[in-house]
């Protein structure tokens, strides 16, 4: 009798999980609404292509940092596979949706749409990360939940980032606060859209969240996003 | 607590380790068992690491991509999972130390069915209890793994319908949770399934 009770704990065990697991992944994705880009500045490719693929990323969550910096090392096939021919229209759509484990996320974020803002949101966004990459995440810091966390970032930290940003404009822009609102309101909107953390990918049909692989993972996401 | 039941208690456990390392070294000294360990370690870190990576690559595997492509993603996964590829972390570390308890907890079982089936009634061990608590140890382990707020773990989704966005930070500690569950879990299992390893030997 005993031993009867036990398999039924377990299977009833074994179904919840099977059905969290289910639920994960067919979880009816929030529709993602009207197709255009909610910041310009924040794009890549033609607004004409045939998919228009989005990415919800955060300056300091360290899977966004993995699959930005895979299509860093792979722009040159980007631009002529997916952006050239009309294909994919890549859109950033920037959050603060880790500021709960990172006191910088809020911070990052605003100076992301400030960058966007003078048009420099991927000159920005690539020296951010590489900068962040050298001084913390290639050392282990900042990179998981148990991980050492990077600490708390002045100002100049993201001033200093990139040559190609006007910095006086950077620093007037983080100092009055100017796109808190803007980055608070549309993380607002993508804790609606997104299931499941950052980074989280809606391309077309296919929507996923994580990311640990490389150039052939990226394409085989686009090549679902795609069907 | 009296000095004498401080006393038992070590001497339980004293004598439950000695009871676990005899039946350790009765069962991995025949070469099936160590493979069937090593098979059992390849196969958890490989489960672990898929869905500790987000729903990203688990959803690849069943997208309308060609097999080449997911072969490549499986490819990616198994290279990570055994540390070729990737950085390391103390939930890389976790993973790795619960896969390789299962792995033992695998050789026992393999050892255990072996010599239930060739020597029935020799003596009487429950097999079943302890498959079943190893099993919960596994659900418990996957469970756990992964990073809520990177959008990296598979209870991500559920803890964020059912409590909005601080389903993040709850998950991330029902995750730490089940990783100690797990670990708990799959040491209890090992040991007495070592203990009961060591009966056939006898």
């Amino acid at each position: 009798m005993e031993n009867k009770t036990r398999t039924i704990i377990l299977i009833v065990i074994a179904l919840l999980f099977i059905g969290v697991v289910i639920f994960g992944m067919t979880k009816k994705d929030s529709p993602q609404g009207e197709v255009i880009a909610w910041n310009d500045n924040m794009t890549m490719g033609s607004r004409d292509a045939a998919h228009h693929f989005i990415v919800y990323t955060d300056v300091f969550c360290p899977y966004c940092d993995n699959f930005s910096r895979v299509l860093e090392e792979n722009t040159e096939a980007l631009q002529e596979e997916y952006l050239d021919t009309g294909d994919v229209f890549l859109e950033y759509r920037m959050t603060d949706m880790i500021s709960d484990h990172s006191e910088n996320s809020t911070r990052g974020g605003e100076a992301a749409y400030c960058a966007a803002e003078q048009g420099k949101f991927w000159e920005f966004y690539e020296a951010i990360l590489a900068k962040l990459w050298d001084d913390y995440h290639s050392k282990g810091i900042g990179t998981s939940k148990t991980s050492p966390e990077i600490p708390k970032l002045d100002d100049e930290y993201y001033i200093s980032a990139s040559d190609e940003v006007d910095k006086d404009a950077l620093k007037t822009c983080l100092d009055e606060h100017q796109t808190l609102e803007t980055l608070k309101s549309n993380t607002r909107k993508a804790s609606r859209l997104v299931n499941g953390g950052v980074p989280y990918f809606a391309f077309d049909g296919w929507t996923g969240s994580g990311f640990e692989g490389n150039w052939s993972t990226v394409k085989a996401m686009f090549a679902a996003g795609m069907k | 607590m009296s000095a004498r039941k401080t006393r038992r208690i070590t001497q339980r456990i004293e004598q439950n380790l000695t009871d676990f390392a005899a039946g350790f070294k009765l069962v991995f000294r025949r070469w099936q068992y160590v493979v069937t360990a090593v098979i059992v370690f390849l196969v958890f870190t490989f489960i672990l690491e898929l869905f500790s990576s987000g729903t990203g690559e688990l959803k690849l595997l069943f997208a309308g991509i060609s097999l080449g492509e997911k072969a490549q993603i499986m490819a990616n996964i198994f290279l990570r999972s055994i540390g070729l590829a990737g950085e390391f972390s103390l939930e890389a570390f976790l993973a790795i130390l619960i896969s390789a308890l299962q792995g033992v907890i695998g050789g026992f079982l393999a050892f255990v069915i072996h010599e239930k089936r060739t020597r029935p009634k020799t003596c009487k061990v429950n097999l079943a209890k302890d498959a079943e608590n190893a099993s919960i140890g596994a659900i418990a382990a996957v469970a756990g793994a992964g990073c809520a707020s990177c959008g990296t773990s598979i209870i991500a989704p559920l803890f964020a319908a059912l409590f909005s966005s601080s389903g993040y930070v709850l998950s991330v500690v029902f995750g730490w949770l089940m990783n100690i569950v797990a670990v708990v879990i799959a040491v209890l299992v090992m040991i007495n399934l070592g203990k009961e390893s060591l009966k056939y030997g006898k």
